[in-house]
């Protein structure tokens, strides 16, 4: 297991570089450089902050540059927040998103799964027919639409949780947006657990433990579920995908300082470094995660493992 | 072509019976009438500032059918100006995912070996990553434009296309006709383009009607962040941030865009599927 | 008193084109310490009836009649009272052994927990028992299958394993669905001498249904034949061997490939398909293929009557010699 991981991250680097290679090129390509909107600055003092930022060499020099950076974990200077290096606005914005997607993922699988088991377990039933026109709404409902109306239904006229702002270790603060992030997710979880779980319930294996007389609930919980659950592991993947996009939507919305708000405003500002920094970030979160799924799927199903016998 | 024409009025006839696929038609043919004539319905147009009338209520009577935002501004014409923009964006932004993407398949798919483990190998590697971010960095280097923006969205949107295409062409490739195209001398170009591409059309029309409402909702998450379509112009997502920030005083400002992009997003993913169902039946 | 007592059992499922009837009022009695094969095509019922009656059935049946067990009517059961029931009372062998066992689960827990369900009895002890109950059914190398996963086996030790997994909590009466159907032939021999050690030493009452006339020489005391949902033929093995008394079950046998027969000649099949259920003929249900096919075949269904020698339902048997 240790050698398949190991194999997995070996493979993820090239994965990585071109990653970075490709934003690097993108962004040097752009129109006007970093310093176009300052006032009109002296030919000679532009050459010298080109050259002290290392923008008059060729390209390959700057890539080759960036990425020993990167290396010692050095990002670049952030072109407009001044005071601040690229490295140390991931560094603050970093825990908060992270936090805020895991308390959404955390979420969406204790809700989904429940929900779409429960649905399957009844299935056609009143329970299932309501689980279904929810997944449906959380699905197709974006979520820049569903932020604002539960900011304002939640926050502002029933009061009940805070609207903006972020305190370290306030669970509060968390509640709305980490619920909002999820919602599409606990839907797509949630239909997706019940397809699985109705085929699941199905199987052969299913009836041959019932034909021993093993108990029902036993039956569900220790046979069926995890063999359902396969395809639920499968979609964490993009689910994760999913969770970082919206993320850059609802940190703006509820004012949380992480990573999305930087790169909405590195956007905004174009803030070249800044942007470049948080793209690689976010592409070494995905790989990162999507290894975890991996090795959660073979954990899972033992005739995934490396070395398994077929 | 005899067979041919049978089986797509086959399928046409599988389409209208899906009562909810013919629906949504129905409705994204009155948006489409809507949003092409309805501006020029109503009495305001979509940027005049009535200071006398900021952020009133819908009231028929007062000409302003779905009330104005906190500007004054008619917001019926508003959001039938942001509808079409955002409309207009992501058909060109699936235009452009679907050249990329068709052809990047259908040479995968055609060469096989080792041209189509390389292609799809870099397929496999952007798959694994949020396109988003890469949009975004798009959207910087093009400078905002609107112009470049459904290039940009398009860019990044081609990837489920091309793995697709590419399993339907490697399926097309073992057909008879395809060899016989190869062995009467017609050149790569001219089977993948003449050959297999026409035969791709019902799977590519599916996928492009899926697609849609995917573009609609990254342009106007852009939109909505800022980053995509700006002030003064409208696009569905920007309205849509203007209404989160009046929410309090005056909601429909937000659920007059934001009830307008859901149906526009219902209405294709119904439409959609109906042509899944009716161009590729699984039940007998 | 017979084990397993069936009466007027049907079967039917509902479909989006309608009630589909798998099983038509069949009469059947088992008594302890039998073997009784069920013989017949796909699509017969054999299956569904014998998973009715251990409330089995998939979610869109329903079964009607009366089943009894060791005197006691079980049909309709509360599920927690069945689940008592099955395991101690009736165990099944299913055709598909990889799909009798679940997948991400050791052998040994689902041995054991087959054990533990109906007795109170501790892990270890449990294992143990599992790791008996494989010798038994001959696995080789038991210990270390009971660590193994059902994918790393091979079909024949798979079978041997669901057989130990339904044998766990000692059933008094053991359902064999196709056991043999999916093996090779080598592995099918050793499945049935292995099934007829374990009626000497248990003194298992078996119930084998199965197409394979060849594993019901081997095994069965008395046959019973279905088609289309009921009851065509019941008899003893050697008797209806010798001289069936129903058309398809002379058919059944006169399929069987032997030894001398002529290479160059076709193969005797039976002519025409089973009809599907739901579209029965009106009449009896095998009029269409038959030889001895008459005017009152067409009309009406023949009656199941017993006779001295078993049961038959025709309108022209075969008669046998001291028959009435």
């Amino acid at each position: 297991m240790i050698g398949y991981v190991l194999k997995r991250l070996l493979g993820a680097i090239p994965t990585l570089l071109v990653v970075i290679a490709l934003s690097f090129l993108l962004m040097r390509l752009a129109p006007g450089g970093p310093f176009d909107e300052e006032q009109a600055l002296p030919a000679e003092i532009r050459a010298n902050l080109e050259r002290a930022y290392g923008l008059d060499q060729p390209l390959y020099v700057q890539l080759g540059r960036y990425v020993r950076g990167l290396a010692r974990g050095d990002f670049g200077p952030s072109f407009k927040f001044k005071d601040f290096s690229v490295t140390e606005l991931i560094a603050t914005g970093l825990p908060v998103s992270l936090e805020l997607g895991a308390a959404a993922m955390l979420l969406a699988v204790l809700l989904g799964v429940p929900l779409g088991t429960l649905a399957a377990l009844r299935h056609n039933g009143a329970v299932d027919h309501a689980v279904m026109a929810l997944a449906v709404l959380g699905i197709a409902v974006p979520v820049f639409v569903v932020a604002p109306l539960a900011a304002l239904v939640f926050g502002i006229y029933l009061g009940w949780l805070p609207v903006a702002g972020w305190m370290p270790g306030a669970a509060r603060d968390m509640v709305l947006p980490a619920s909002t992030l999820a919602l599409p997710v606990i839907a797509y979880v949630a239909r997706l657990t019940r397809g699985s779980m109705l085929e699941s319930l199905r199987s052969p294996f299913v009836r041959a433990a019932r034909a021993r007389g093993v108990p029902w609930a036993r039956v569900v919980w220790r046979h069926a579920l995890p063999a359902a659950l396969t395809p639920v592991v499968s979609y964490l993947g993009p689910a994760t995908a999913a969770v970082l996009t919206g993320s850059l939507v609802v940190e703006t919305i509820f004012g949380l300082p992480g990573l999305g708000r930087y790169m909405v405003q590195g956007a905004l500002n174009r803030d070249y470094t800044l942007v470049m920094g948080m793209v690689i970030v976010y592409a070494a979160l995905m790989i990162a995660l999507n290894l975890l799924v991996d090795v959660a799927y073979a954990w899972l199903d033992p005739r995934v493992r490396p070395g398994a016998r077929r | 072509m005899i067979r041919k024409r049978g089986l797509w009025a086959d399928a046409a006839r599988r389409l209208v019976a899906n009562r909810a696929a013919v629906a949504s038609l129905c409705v994204l043919g009155a948006l489409c009438l809507l949003v092409a004539v309805g501006p020029m319905l109503s009495s305001y147009p979509a940027d005049e500032l009535d200071w006398s009338m900021m952020g009133t209520a819908p009231d028929l009577g007062s000409g302003h059918w779905l009330g104005t935002d906190r500007l004054g501004r008619d917001l019926f014409v508003r959001t039938l100006h942001g509808a079409r923009i955002s409309l207009v964006i992501a058909l060109l932004a699936t235009a452009v995912s679907l050249v990329i993407g068709v052809t990047w398949g259908a040479v995968a798919g055609y060469a096989g070996g080792r041209v189509d483990s390389m292609l799809m190998r870099f397929v496999d590697v952007l798959y694994a990553l949020p396109n988003i971010f890469f949009v975004i960095l798009l959207t910087v280097v093009f400078d905002r434009s609107p112009m470049l923006l459904f290039v940009a969205i398009g860019a990044v949107g081609w990837l489920t296309m091309a793995r697709v295409v590419r399993g339907q062409a490697m399926t097309l490739m073992r057909r008879d006709f395809i060899e016989a195209a190869i062995a009467s001398g017609a050149g790569p170009s001219r089977v993948i383009f003449r050959h297999v591409v026409p035969n791709l059309l019902g799977t590519v029309i599916v996928y492009a009607t899926l697609m849609i409402p995917q573009m609609i909702l990254i342009e106007s998450f852009l939109s909505f962040l800022g980053i995509g379509i700006q002030e003064p112009l409208a696009s569905l997502g920007n309205l849509i941030a203007d209404g989160a920030n009046e929410m309090e005083a005056a909601p429909w400002i937000l659920l007059v865009p934001a009830g307008c992009l859901v149906i526009i997003v219902f209405c294709f993913n119904f439409l959609g599927d109906g042509l899944r169902d009716a161009l590729d039946p699984r039940d007998p | 008193m017979a084990l397993l007592d069936v009466r007027s059992l049907s079967v039917a499922f509902e479909t989006p084109s309608g009630v589909v009837q798998a099983v038509n009022g069949v009469d059947l009695a088992i008594a302890g310490g039998e073997c009784v094969a069920i013989v017949g095509e796909s699509g017969s019922g054999k299956s569904q009836a014998l998973l009715a009656c251990a409330g089995l059935l998939a979610g869109n049946g329903s079964a009607s009649g009366s089943v009894r067990f060791d005197g006691q009517e079980i049909l309709g059961l509360p599920e927690a009272r069945l689940e008592r029931l099955r395991g101690p009372g009736f165990g099944f062998v299913f055709q598909d052994a990889l799909g009798s066992l679940t997948p991400h689960l050791r052998i040994g827990d689902q041995l054991a927990e087959s054990l533990q369900a109906h007795q109170d009895v501790e892990r270890a002890a449990a294992m143990a028992e599992a790791r008996r109950m494989l010798e038994r059914v001959q696995v080789p190398d038991a210990t270390s299958r009971l660590t193994q996963y059902p994918h790393e086996l091979s079909g024949g030790t798979r079978q041997r394993v669901a057989i130990a997994a339904a044998l766990m909590p000692r059933p008094r009466l053991l359902i064999a669905d196709e056991p043999t159907t999916a093996l090779d032939v080598t592995v099918q021999a050793q499945v049935v001498s292995l099934f007829r050690e374990l009626r000497q030493e248990l003194g298992m009452t078996l119930v084998l249904v199965t197409h394979d006339l060849g594993v019901v020489a081997g095994l069965a005391e008395r046959v019973v034949v279905m088609y289309a949902g009921s009851i065509v033929e019941e008899g003893a093995t050697p008797r209806l061997f010798r001289s069936p008394a129903h058309p398809y079950t002379t058919g059944l046998l006169a399929a069987l490939p032997r030894l001398d027969d002529v290479v160059d000649e076709p193969m005797r099949a039976i002519a025409g398909a089973p009809p599907r259920p739901g579209q029965l003929p009106p009449g009896c249900a095998f009029a269409p293929r038959c030889e001895r096919r008459g005017e009152a075949c067409e009309r009406q269904a023949p009656a199941l009557l017993r006779n001295r020698l078993g049961r038959v339902a025709c309108h022209h048997p075969a008669l046998a010699e001291g028959a009435t």
